[in-house]
């Protein structure tokens, strides 16, 4: 019982220390850069007779930047914080010298800061999706739909909504990791990130079925009809990556749950001190 | 059974050693742990708290291992030395968070904070902003944190720097006074006076060694011929050293600084105690007392040398 009231103190004051925070409020407007472009965008667009524009620019956005760029962006600058910045400003002390073994330290700040993440993503995904819809006209556009008559923006957003959350706990879980490995853990997430998810994560090798981009990007196709095509590769290699129906939500959940179990393990074995410490 | 064991303890950061080969016991009651900057102190607390492990032997508080074990790091309070807080939280804020970790629930997390916060003599100042706080305000707000969840150990690092006499004063009196309501304390300084008036149990640590262990009177005997210089950082500096010059206990006097005296004397309690009430009677602003570093360095290599003889 006593576990469970320390838990909940540091889950809600870990979710306290992110409001307070600064940085919390300036990714939030980045996080809405996006919806401010499509805003730009619609504003100065020419008329137009057919809701492929609109379809191109949803999913772009919330594909290409929000997904691939902002979401892992975000997750890199809280995770590899989530222990590190405790540590060195020495704060730790206080955490792990109390009720709550050392593995769940680091599970409840995870829970509490990718809720938080996700509500935050999540709004500005949503952002992303009034900023463009509202700039369609519908009943203008109504004799023209052809291939985007069954568009459902509005399930398109929920399964966004979805894969959101779930690039949340994969990226965090990665990024509190290598928070854990380095005293520099910027530097090694940059290098993940760039050659792991964003090179071999859209090569079309085998190893790309161990990145999050790659599962994450099968869950929207999979959930999402006619999103393949966004990706304008050639016939035989979308019918490879991106099998009909497809999922990478165990996969995503596989990554997670592996880079947190190493994650309690590396905090349960490895001292806690600050890069820069004077020894007494 | 000791509260504290420590068999054949080493602990090295890379090629700096820490400590080295230490086997002790720490007993109930009170125990100062003194030594220089630098001795082994903060390593052996951290060792004691479940920070650190041991490179080689092993520590066992209240029987067990404390590294990474909540049965027996929530019966310790811990009081870190430097600075680490959350600037932007207020004294309460902070000393009910910390109730909060250590499974107290709402209201007597609120009440508990209340209780520590008033012993401590914070209760004016709680509800600012920790940011603002003095050097002094910060030490106490920590002893409150270590005090909140009624430990069975005290482990508290450095807790007079920065505190005035008035404070140091008061903190000693809180300090007693828990050690004889059953509270076993374990506190480090690197000033023998402060941790002579509280206990008469101690362990000098230098070089991540035992340099002498026991009976306070005991190694004070043995120290009673060397000078201990004591250093003064106040505004009416030239009227302390005048006062001081005329003492018979004080051998020596000198303004390195415009705001600071160093006097030399072979009686540091008697001294310490003049200069308490002259500074109280002459309203003086007191800025820092303390033994210089260079006397106190003095004393552990005359211990040491003493120990390798």
């Amino acid at each position: 019982m006593m576990t469970i009231r320390a838990m909940t103190a540091l889950f809600f004051f870990t979710i306290s220390q992110m409001l307070r925070d600064a940085k919390f409020w300036v990714m939030g407007i980045v996080l809405l850069l996006p919806s401010v472009l499509a805003l730009v965008i619609e504003h100065f667009a020419p008329p137009r007779h057919s809701l492929e524009p609109a379809w191109d620019l949803y999913h772009g956005l919330l594909q290409y930047m929000f997904l691939m760029g902002l979401v892992p962006l975000t997750c890199m600058l809280y995770g590899t914080g989530l222990i590190g910045a405790e540590t060195e400003s020495r704060t730790i002390g206080y955490l792990i010298t109390r009720r709550l073994r050392r593995s769940t330290v680091i599970l409840t700040r995870f829970v509490a800061t990718a809720l938080v993440l996700t509500l935050l993503c999540d709004v500005a995904a949503t952002a992303i999706h009034i900023s463009i819809m509202s700039g369609v006209n519908w009943q203008a556009l109504a004799a023209h739909l052809g291939q985007f008559a069954a568009w459902s923006p509005m399930h398109d957003l929920t399964v966004y909504w979805c894969v959101i959350a779930l690039g949340v706990l994969g990226f965090l879980a990665i990024f509190s990791l290598i928070g854990l490995l380095t005293a520099k853990p910027l530097a090694l997430s940059v290098i993940y990130m760039v050659v792991f998810e964003l090179i071999i994560g859209n090569v079309p090798a085998g190893a790309r079925v161990y990145t999050l981009m790659h599962q994450l990007r099968v869950t929207a196709v999979g959930a999402i009809p006619g999103l393949k095509v966004l990706f304008a590769l050639p016939p035989e290699l979308t019918a490879r990556l991106f099998s009909a129906n497809g999922s990478g939500i165990t996969q995503v959940l596989i990554i997670s749950a592996v880079a947190l179990t190493l994650a309690c393990v590396l905090i349960t074995v490895r001292e806690l001190t600050p890069s820069k410490v004077a020894r007494d | 059974m000791a509260v504290i064991e420590l068999t054949q303890l080493s602990k090295w950061y890379g090629e700096v050693i820490g400590l080295n080969n230490v086997t002790a016991e720490i007993e109930h009651g009170i125990t100062g742990l003194l030594g220089p900057n630098g001795a082994g102190k903060s390593t052996l607390m951290g060792l004691a708290t479940g920070q650190l492990r041991p490179s080689k032997g092993g520590i066992r508080v209240f029987g067990e291992s404390p590294w990474d074990n909540p049965s027996v790091i929530s019966r310790i309070g811990y009081c870190p030395e430097g600075d680490p807080f959350w600037q932007k939280l207020t004294g309460f804020q902070f000393v009910v968070f910390l109730a909060r970790m250590s499974g107290l629930q709402g209201a007597s997390a609120r009440r508990a904070a209340i209780d520590a916060i008033e012993r401590t003599g914070m209760s004016a100042n709680a509800g600012r902003a920790i940011r603002g706080y003095s050097k002094g305000m910060r030490q106490r707000i920590k002893i409150a944190q270590a005090l909140v969840h009624s430990p069975e150990l005290l482990i508290l690092d450095e807790p007079f720097t920065g505190a005035d006499p008035i404070a140091r004063h008061e903190l000693t009196n809180l300090f007693r006074e828990l050690a004889a309501q059953g509270v076993h304390i374990l506190v480090s300084s690197h000033v023998l006076h402060e941790v002579e008036a509280m206990t008469r149990e101690m362990l000098m640590i230098d070089h991540g060694r035992i340099v002498a262990q026991g009976d306070v009177q005991a190694v004070r005997k043995s120290l009673l011929d060397r000078p201990h210089v004591i250093r003064v950082r106040v505004d009416q500096s030239r009227k302390l050293a005048s006062q001081l010059v005329g003492w018979e206990l004080v051998s020596g006097v000198s303004i390195p600084q415009p705001d600071t005296v160093l006097f030399e004397t072979k009686s540091p309690e008697a001294a310490y105690e003049r200069l308490n009430s002259t500074i109280l009677s002459d309203g003086m602003n007191v800025q820092e007392i303390a033994a210089a570093d260079e006397s106190l360095e003095a004393v552990f290599g005359y211990l040491t040398h003493r120990e390798s003889k």
